[in-house]
């Protein structure tokens, strides 16, 4: 039987891929990654695509850049969903575009109303282009702004308001960032519009000392941990069952880790259904 | 759990007048691009909170992060290079190249174009001048592992059928992957002992007088093969990926080679599907 | 011209004939050691922007152009060579 969540597609388990079908519900892609239209990349998306529904994550779009949309690239994004027809389509809240030159990193944005308005336009923009809907993610962050006068979900929910974009909730990032921050994980997912959320994702996390100062770091090198499955629990009790993915990018292991980890994230679901009823 | 405390946004102590959004970013990508001796920005520090640990020390963490992602791939295009030359020594270089060629795209895939460039600059004059040449080799790799698939292919039937007075004047089309590397050191051999960990320990020693070597990478099955090839093949082949007609390209080959064989040429390029059509 | 066109004519021919005996198609053969086979490895936009595995590693041992004379790794096994190669 096949399981209902789905796991991230790394280049490591391409060979796994090749020979095997593993029971995960459906798969998602870094877009960028397949950009290129020849070679081995296209050719396993091409034939997982068959077998899997699957969802197009974008990494470096920056919509938060206050640098014009890199047209080019929003054109890339488009041939891709044409060509892969996904059935979901997601970005980051982020910048990282400044003068023509990337970071390519998921950088932090002060939650002003400035910000806001650029974003929510930036998205409307993109979605037009793309001719659909996106999801917008949350990131992990490790520091805050001091103009910012907005929580992170406020300016989360606002977005989805005023550009009418969907959610992708990062259960691992809200947890990176609560304790990073001190704010309340529950608090945040509660305050976010249930309906907008289209998309759940969940990761590892490793623990830094910084000073003396505990800081925790996005590397998705590691199993979910025990307090983001509870929070995870909490969430699909405010947003009613929605697609789920489990990543890992750092130390990637074999890949049926990560179907035992989309199996967690199926009894998970199926507890809190249970709760619910 | 401090994990659920209280937080909020309590500006205390926080100035008001906020940079605007674009400065922001200016300013922060200055300081996540700046070398590690770089006097910090006031005013950016002054547009982040501290909150238990001082924003400078939160803007480090991105600061190795972007530069961390960087050289990451960039070592993932150059793993010879990054031997050569060691790990440490590929670190200073790389983020030496990162602040004269920072990414243009929010697609990775190009950042390593100008490396062998780079590396011809700050190395031509040196004993290591080879290294732009291995990795002008490494990147030639990375190109043919992604570039597009080609839309046909070559007809040989509807090749045999161009009237003999018009052979000369036919133009092949490269395969897309196509890529053709020479040069005077031993390229081949250095790259190919050092693009993976060896299983049996040290590279051999390799001898940089022992002459200097071409090769042909092209598109085997979904990958991607590198294969030696003399002198006169090289020139034949660069003159017809040009878009240069047969009979000049031979011309350019048989000037390399008085005894470059055609026949054998062609058989070869063709078998290896190294065009995709040809025009009349 | 002529000796050009029947060389070139030639070859074609030959390639046809080949071709029409089936032995024309791309094949994996005999002296493997002089060939390398790969596929991508790794995809590159993953640890760029997915997560952050670079964010605790140690700072850079310095700064400066120093690396363009010291190179520490295996190319102390490249031998021969001069500063300025013959052409």
């Amino acid at each position: 039987m096949s399981l209902a969540a789905g796991v991230g597609l790394r280049a490591p388990h391409h060979e796994a891929w090749r020979s095997s079908r593993p029971p995960v519900g459906w798969l998602e892609a870094h877009a960028e990654n397949y950009f290129p239209q020849g070679g081995a990349q296209p050719a396993i998306l091409e034939r997982l695509r068959a077998d899997y529904p699957l969802s197009l994550h974008g990494v470096g779009l920056a919509l938060g850049s206050v640098e014009p949309l890199d047209l080019q690239h929003v054109a890339r994004l488009r041939r891709m969903i044409e060509r892969y027809q996904p059935m979901l389509v997601s970005e980051h809240l982020c910048w990282g575009r400044v003068d023509g030159s990337h970071l390519n990193d998921l950088l932090p944005l002060p939650y002003t109303e400035e910000a806001l308005r650029h974003v929510a336009s930036r998205v409307g923009e993109l979605q037009e282009r793309l001719g659909r809907r996106v999801l917008v993610e949350n990131l992990s962050t490790y520091l805050r702004f001091a103009d910012s006068t907005l929580e992170e979900w406020e300016f989360l929910a606002a977005l989805a308001a005023r550009s009418g974009c969907g959610l992708l909730l990062d259960v691992n990032n809200v947890y990176v960032s609560a304790c990073n921050h001190g704010f309340d994980a529950r608090r945040f997912i509660a305050a976010l519009p249930a309906t907008a959320v289209g998309e759940i994702h969940l990761a590892g996390h490793d623990v830094e000392s910084i000073d003396g100062r505990e800081i925790r770091v996005d590397t998705h090198g590691s199993a979910v941990c025990d307090e983001v499955w509870s929070l995870y629990g909490f969430a699909l009790g405010h947003v009613g069952p929605v697609p789920t993915l489990v990543e890992w990018d750092t130390d990637v292991p074999e890949l049926e880790v990560l179907v035992a980890e989309a199996a967690r994230a199926d009894a998970v679901a199926c507890t809190a259904r249970a709760a619910v009823a | 759990m401090h994990c659920a405390g209280g937080g909020g946004l309590s500006m205390a102590g926080a100035p008001t007048a906020g940079l605007p959004l674009a400065e922001l970013q200016r300013r922060f990508a200055a300081a996540l691009r700046a070398p590690d001796d770089a006097a910090p920005d006031a005013t950016l520090l002054g547009a982040l909170r501290d909150d238990g640990l001082p924003a400078a020390r939160r803007l480090e963490l991105y600061r190795r992060n972007v530069q961390g992602n960087f050289l990451k791939v960039l070592a993932l295009e150059f793993p010879a290079i990054e031997r050569l030359g060691g790990a440490a020594w590929f670190r200073q270089a790389g983020l030496d190249f990162l602040r004269e060629h920072p990414s243009r795209s929010g697609d990775l895939h190009g950042i390593g174009a100008p490396f062998a460039g780079f590396l011809q600059r700050r190395l031509g004059a040196t004993p290591h001048a080879y290294f732009a040449d291995v990795a002008a080799l490494e990147w030639a790799w990375q190109e043919c592992l992604v570039a597009p698939d080609p839309d046909g292919s070559l007809d040989v039937g509807e090749l045999a059928s161009v009237a003999p007075r018009d052979v000369g004047v036919l133009r092949f089309v490269p395969h897309p992957a196509l890529r053709l590397v020479g040069s005077r050191w031993p390229v081949f051999t250095i790259w190919d002992a050092h693009r993976e960990p060896r299983a049996d320990g040290d590279p051999p020693t390799i001898d940089l007088d022992r002459g200097g070597e071409c090769a042909i990478l092209r598109r085997s099955g979904e990958g991607a093969e590198a294969r030696r090839c003399d002198p006169s093949t090289l020139a034949w082949l660069q003159a017809l990926a040009a878009g240069q007609p047969f009979g000049d390209a031979w011309e350019v080959a048989i000037s390399h080679d008085a005894g470059f064989d055609v026949a054998r040429a062609l058989a070869e390029a063709v078998r290896l599907g190294l065009f995709c059509g040809f025009r009349a | 011209m002529n000796r050009k066109n029947a060389i070139l004519g030639a070859a074609i021919g030959s390639l046809f004939a080949l071709h029409s005996l089936g032995l024309a198609q791309a094949a994996d053969d005999a002296g493997a050691k002089e060939k390398c086979y790969g596929v991508a490895k790794a995809g590159k936009n993953d640890c760029a922007a997915n997560g952050h595995s670079c964010a605790g590693q140690a700072k850079s041992d310095g700064n400066g152009k120093e690396w363009v004379h010291l190179p520490k790794g295996a190319c102390e096994k490249i031998v021969g060579g001069s500063t300025q190669p013959k052409a």
